[in-house]
């Protein structure tokens, strides 16, 4: 609109109505534009950034900036005892602390050539299983913050709840139980441990087919996911995507039943798979994994023997707390245990479980110290995230929030 | 523990991708300087030379078709100083097909291992093998200062990209550091703590 200042009349007589036309949407005349998209973005899931390069609507290119959370945890590793890095590895994936802990144990068993007890492993696959629940109803009620469906959020953390009170009975903490610890456990299960467990098994189906009545033929839901940010399963072989986003792309990979550990082989569950490989095959995957995990956890509880919860060799597991009162031994043995720790054979072990995200992998190297020289952590996020520039380029910017929300990513494992 | 583990130095030659390893030991002579099965993972130590030639065959003529993870141990006073090291999978076809059943295919793992010197720490990169090597890649340029020949766009990927050094080396500042009262830069560089020998 064009008003000329110098003359004071055109000030008072009214301006032209604004003409209403619809802006056809056009290529911009110079090109593209880059938007930042986070570090501080609420659908990054964190402190993701992404540098996207925009023509209109459309995704031209998509860069991950990642190591805004980056905190050396792989250094910290090297300069402690192994049984403190069971409290360490629970923090690089805070949604899976559980599976990150069991990692970590598991190569240090592998070094050290230690049998479990059979009550700890079906502990551990309990615990490993609600995890996994745990895990996915954040990604479930993330998932439906990001695209708008904000009512979801309420009810999976609902569930979340009852499971991370759980951990607090067993643990005494929820987010970062350190529960698992090399040759067993920390301590015994505590009193009234089975009747919660069935208390949240007999809630979480019926809360299953909540969130799916609200979602799964939700036609706005479908719309915002369906056939957006495919990723084929050659192309996820190839960038090393695992976890639900390959099973959704129509490869039946899931470790516990190709390399299983803790006994897994012994279950009785199916492996859920979609061969389309867009953010709506994924949301359904994880939704029937739930389903499978919840099996999973009732055989476990089914089968929970009595017995130790860790194993028997004094210079790995400590001593109960009423034999130091009685034996030189074992105040010793505590003793040794707390100020040194325990030396590994020199070695080198890798150890993979199926986490929520995919495969996590912890390479640890030890020289026959009490600390290990190198821990490595394969963290399927991190991996994962190399995915995303393929899923969204050529599609709208709003469908770059479903990639990532679909992508399901912690920040604290990519950048560890 | 489900997977049985040998601690002894004898191989497991029944372990299909052992018996892989000795094949790739055969395609390409004696750039494999070790095979050997460590704690029930197959191991090959690599020439670096031949880095890309065994991942080629490793790939199109083994079916290890999956680059697990790349990553790299500094051990400071051996010779070589580094060693980067791959974990490659094989799924089976019927995983791939989306039958999950373990008893229809095998899903077989391997670890190659690269020796590479301390004075020129350059490693061909795989990245036009297997795509997912990129971060990878970057990951140990950017904490070990391995150099990867060939990577399409070897940037730090976790640190600042004005960091000065690599700090996953063993060499490099452990542990916290007490406060110094001083600009004095060299003297803050002789107190941090440095790596036990």
């Amino acid at each position: 609109m064009q008003r000329n200042n110098a003359d004071p009349s055109a000030l008072l007589t009214p301006p032209p109505p604004p003409r209403r036309e619809v802006v056809e949407a056009r290529p911009l005349d110079e090109g593209t534009i880059v938007v930042n998209v986070g570090p501080h973005h609420p659908s990054t899931h964190g402190v993701l950034r992404l540098i996207v390069e925009l023509d209109g609507e459309r995704v031209v290119a998509c860069t991950p900036d990642i190591g805004y959370l980056h905190t050396g945890i792989e250094k910290t590793f090297e300069e402690k005892t192994y049984v403190k890095g069971t409290t360490l590895a629970p923090r690089m994936s805070y949604l899976s602390p559980i599976h990150n802990s069991t990692c970590y144990v598991l190569a240090i068993e592998r070094l050290l050539q230690v049998e479990v007890p059979e009550r700890a492993t079906v502990t551990r696959v309990l615990l490993l299983e609600l995890d996994r629940l745990a895990s996915h109803l954040v990604f479930l009620g993330i998932h439906g913050l990001d695209l708008g469906a904000s009512s979801i959020m309420l009810y999976t953390f609902r569930e979340r709840e009852k499971i991370l009170d759980l951990m607090e009975m067993v643990a005494g903490a929820r987010m970062f139980p350190s529960y698992i610890r090399p040759g067993g456990l920390a301590y015994d299960l505590p009193q009234g441990f089975e009747a919660a467990v069935e208390d949240i098994l007999r809630t979480i189906e019926p809360s299953i087919d909540q969130y799916e009545d609200l979602l799964t033929h939700n036609p706005l839901w479908k719309e915002r996911t369906v056939g957006v940010a495919t990723i084929s399963s050659d192309e996820a072989i190839r960038l090393g995507v695992t976890g639900t986003i390959l099973r959704a792309a129509g490869v039946a990979l899931d470790l516990r039943k190709a390399r299983p550990y803790c006994g897994y082989e012994s279950y009785d569950f199916d492996v859920p798979i979609r061969t389309e490989g867009d953010a709506y095959a994924r949301y359904i995957v994880r939704i029937a994994e739930m389903r499978e995990s919840v099996k999973i956890v009732r055989q476990a509880l089914d089968r929970l023997p009595a017995g130790p919860y860790i194993c028997a060799d004094r210079k790995i597991a400590p001593p109960p707390k009423h034999e130091l009162a009685t034996s030189m031994e074992a105040v010793i043995h505590h003793f040794k245990l707390w100020t040194e720790g325990f030396a590994p054979p020199a070695g080198e072990a890798y150890a993979t479980v199926e986490a929520p995200r995919g495969e996590l992998g912890m390479y640890v190297v030890s020289d026959g110290t009490a600390r290990p020289w190198r821990v490595h952590m394969r963290s399927p996020s991190f991996v994962n995230l190399q995915a995303l520039e393929g899923m969204v380029k050529g599609g709208l910017v709003a469908d770059l929030v479903t990639a990532v929300a679909s992508l399901d990513p912690v920040l604290g494992e990519v950048d560890r | 523990m489900s997977d049985s583990t040998s601690n002894s130095p004898s191989p497991r030659t029944t372990d299909p991708a052992f018996e892989t390893l000795n094949e790739l030991a055969g395609a390409i002579g004696d750039g494999v300087m070790a095979v050997d099965v460590l704690l029930g993972e197959p191991t090959a130590v690599l020439g670096r030379e031949h880095l890309k030639t065994a991942a080629h065959w490793l790939r199109d003529q083994a079916g290890f078709q999956f680059l697990r993870s790349v990553t790299c141990v500094d051990y400071l006073t051996a010779d070589p100083r580094f060693h980067v090291v791959y974990h490659l999978a094989s799924i089976p076809e019927s995983i791939l097909a989306g039958d999950s059943d373990p008893t229809a295919g095998t899903f077989r793992s391997i670890r190659v291992k690269v020796p590479v010197p301390a004075d020129s720490p350059v490693v061909d990169s795989v990245t036009d093998i297997y795509p997912t090597a990129d971060w990878h890649e970057r990951e140990v340029w950017d904490l070990f200062g391995i150099e990867f020949a060939g990577h399409p766009d070897l940037r730090r990927i976790l640190l600042p990209d004005d960091f000065e050094g690599h700090p996953l080396r063993k060499d490099a500042p452990i542990r916290y550091e007490t406060v110094q009262f001083t600009f004095n830069y060299d003297a803050i560089a002789a107190a941090k703590p440095r790596a036990r020998e």
